[in-house]
């Protein structure tokens, strides 16, 4: 039962870190196109070893397809808005940034 | 036999009510939990069923169920290649990113492949959907473009050719936008 504990630990502390991490993505990230990348990447994941975590300690069958449902729900939804966002920027004639165009972009 | 005339033509109205409501049903267990209260659910997935109809008719694609485990384990697997890249260039101090709007034709049909694969690339590392043409171009936005875009595209392609048994056709050049 440790064992399982630690595991469970291991995986929500993890996913949370992929939590910041995508946050810190949107600050970081120059344009809307990489932050759509890091926004939905790093959520998807923080958000799946959360979800996998809970699943260790789900004490029925349907809490944890619940559980699995709420995963392909948010990834379902966080790709179709990213790629609405990121269509909208496209159609409005916004450039992506480039690697060299380092101060006047 | 019953394939081959998926593949020909749309799916019937009546097996795709009955595919849906099964779904819907489902749905409606897992989210009310052991207690079911089915005479509230069932006439709500049956009226949920006859709407979704109504705005999405019967497409002309069939996922292969005995094909599902095979694309979740790749979904899963590049979903955390996808998550660590991403973090990997967020945490770097010098932002190591080389991104571009690559333009790629298409090899899967129009319709339910085509939009599987638009999400999924969406979720696969460094790459996103941003633009699809009516000449079956989709502009992908890549993080770096010193990677193989074009090809990890092309395997995703390949995966969902697989889950929904279609043809891909052959198509010319990557061009950069």
């Amino acid at each position: 039962m440790i064992l399982i504990d630690l595991l469970q630990a291991l995986l929500l502390l993890a996913g949370v870190g992929f939590f910041f991490v995508g946050t810190l993505g949107i600050l970081r990230f120059p344009d809307v196109y990489t932050r759509i990348h890091a926004l939905t990447k790093a959520d998807n994941l923080g958000l799946g070893l959360i979800v996998f975590g809970l699943l260790l300690g789900a004490d029925s069958i349907p809490v944890a397809l619940k559980l699995l449902l709420v995963w392909g729900l948010a990834l379902l939804a966080s790709a179709t808005a990213g790629y609405l966002v990121a269509r909208a920027a496209r159609r409005r004639g916004l450039r992506p940034w480039k690697a060299r165009n380092w101060g006047n972009g | 036999m019953t394939e081959q005339r998926h593949a020909a033509g749309r799916l019937s109205w009546v097996s795709t009510y009955f595919l849906r409501l099964g779904i819907l049903l489902a749905a409606w267990w897992i989210l009310s939990g052991s207690n079911s209260d089915w005479w509230f659910g069932l006439p709500l997935a049956i009226v949920a069923a006859s709407v979704s109809l109504w705005l999405t008719p019967p497409g002309r694609f069939l996922l292969r169920p005995q094909r599902i485990p095979h694309f979740a384990g790749f979904f899963l697997w590049q979903s955390l290649l996808a998550g660590w890249d991403v973090a990997r260039r967020t945490l770097s101090p010098g932002l190591p990113l080389q991104p571009e709007i690559l333009r790629l034709p298409l090899a899967l049909p129009p319709g339910a492949p085509t939009w599987w694969l638009m999400l999924t690339i969406s979720l696969l590392p460094g790459t996103l959907s941003v633009r699809l043409h009516q000449d079956r171009i989709l502009e992908v936005h890549c993080l770096d473009s010193r990677l193989d875009v074009a090809g990890s595209v092309r395997e995703t392609e390949t995966q969902l050719a697989r889950l929904f048994r279609v043809e891909m056709r052959p198509t010319g050049q990557v061009r950069s936008s």
